[in-house]
């Protein structure tokens, strides 16, 4: 009972998150968030509830090579492992997981990182030594998934990575790198 | 003209020479250290990280991890297995047709279905492309 309940919550959240930014010029993408935006992004990227840290990672629109401002922020929620009911993130995880498949904060982060861009990688390499085990599997995502050739090297290293975790999504990663 | 024809074929020599030394430096090869990094993986201790190091390296493509990947034919894992297989049959290496044919007795009916895939594959049947990525692992997120 308590879960379902905690689950419609997240569900309305994540709706009323995605409303906030689905303005019209937002989604249009001609035109970026401003400052003020971002700064309220970073905010909430910093929210005790781990709905509202996915609900605004996951807001598409936002993340792109104009808001680099966010990439510290994000970089810390690589670590955050806390599950989340896939409906905050509604559109693009249906998607690709299935209804039943829980989202984090940390992937949330991840798949905005890579929205952001090329700014993003060397943050994500120097997350690839951070002691949280999640942080550095993420990192190691990301990396293949921004397809830049200075994460070689870094991942390389990661395959000697203690947690067999790391190793696998390296060794993922330098194949999405290749070609 | 023997002359002009002497010049336009210089001149089209030259222009491939120009063009393939200059496609040959804007395409990086795949550092040879990661092929040893992943040839490496594909002994580790975690069946996952085996089947991801077969993965990229089916995706790298390169002759030189050929001989790690027919080792990994022998692994205790069928999806390491079935996904060593596939990178052979990506890779094209006649040098693997004797691995594969064994690999047409495996004990497990998908091993043997991608072992016959690889083989059509390299003797130029197509074979198509079955598996491009049969165990993405809840980490490996599609993006």
């Amino acid at each position: 009972m308590a879960s379902i309940a905690l689950r419609r919550l997240g569900f309305a959240a994540g709706c009323l998150i995605a409303l906030a930014f689905a303005t019209p010029e937002v989604s249009a993408g001609r035109q970026t968030p401003s400052a003020k935006d971002l700064s309220a992004v970073i905010e909430m990227l910093r929210s005790p509830d781990p709905v509202v840290r996915v609900g605004v990672a996951c807001a598409r629109n936002v993340f792109n090579a104009s808001a680099a401002a966010a990439i510290p922020a994000l970089v810390e929620l690589l670590e955050d492992a806390e599950p989340v009911a896939p409906e905050v993130c509604r559109e693009d995880h249906r998607h690709w997981w299935g209804e039943e498949h829980a989202i984090t904060p940390g992937e949330a982060a991840a798949r905005a990182l890579v929205h952001i861009g090329s700014a993003s990688v060397e943050p994500l390499v120097k997350t690839l030594a951070s002691p949280a085990a999640v942080a550095r599997r993420n990192a190691a995502w990301a990396l293949g998934a921004l397809d830049d050739q200075r994460a070689v090297t870094p991942l390389i290293s990661s395959l000697k990575d203690r947690d067999a975790s790391v190793r696998a999504q390296a060794a993922w990663a330098l194949g999405a790198i290749a070609n | 003209m023997p002359s002009s024809a002497k010049i336009l074929a210089a001149v089209l020599l030259a222009s491939t020479f120009v063009c393939s030394h200059a496609q040959a430096q804007t395409v990086p090869a795949v550092p040879a250290a990661t092929i040893t990094a992943l040839a490496d993986a594909l002994k580790d201790s975690d069946a996952e990280v085996r089947r991801q190091a077969a993965w990229a390296l089916g995706r790298i493509r390169s002759e030189q991890s050929v001989d790690a990947l027919i080792a990994a034919l022998r692994d205790s894992d069928q999806e390491v297995r079935k996904q060593a297989i596939w990178a052979i049959g990506r890779i094209r290496s006649p040098k693997a047709v004797d691995a594969l044919t064994a690999a047409l007795k495996d004990s497990n009916i998908e091993v043997r279905r991608s072992a016959a895939q690889a083989l059509a594959q390299i003797y130029g049947h197509g074979g198509g492309n079955p598996n491009p990525n049969p165990n993405p692992n809840p980490g490996t997120r599609p993006f």
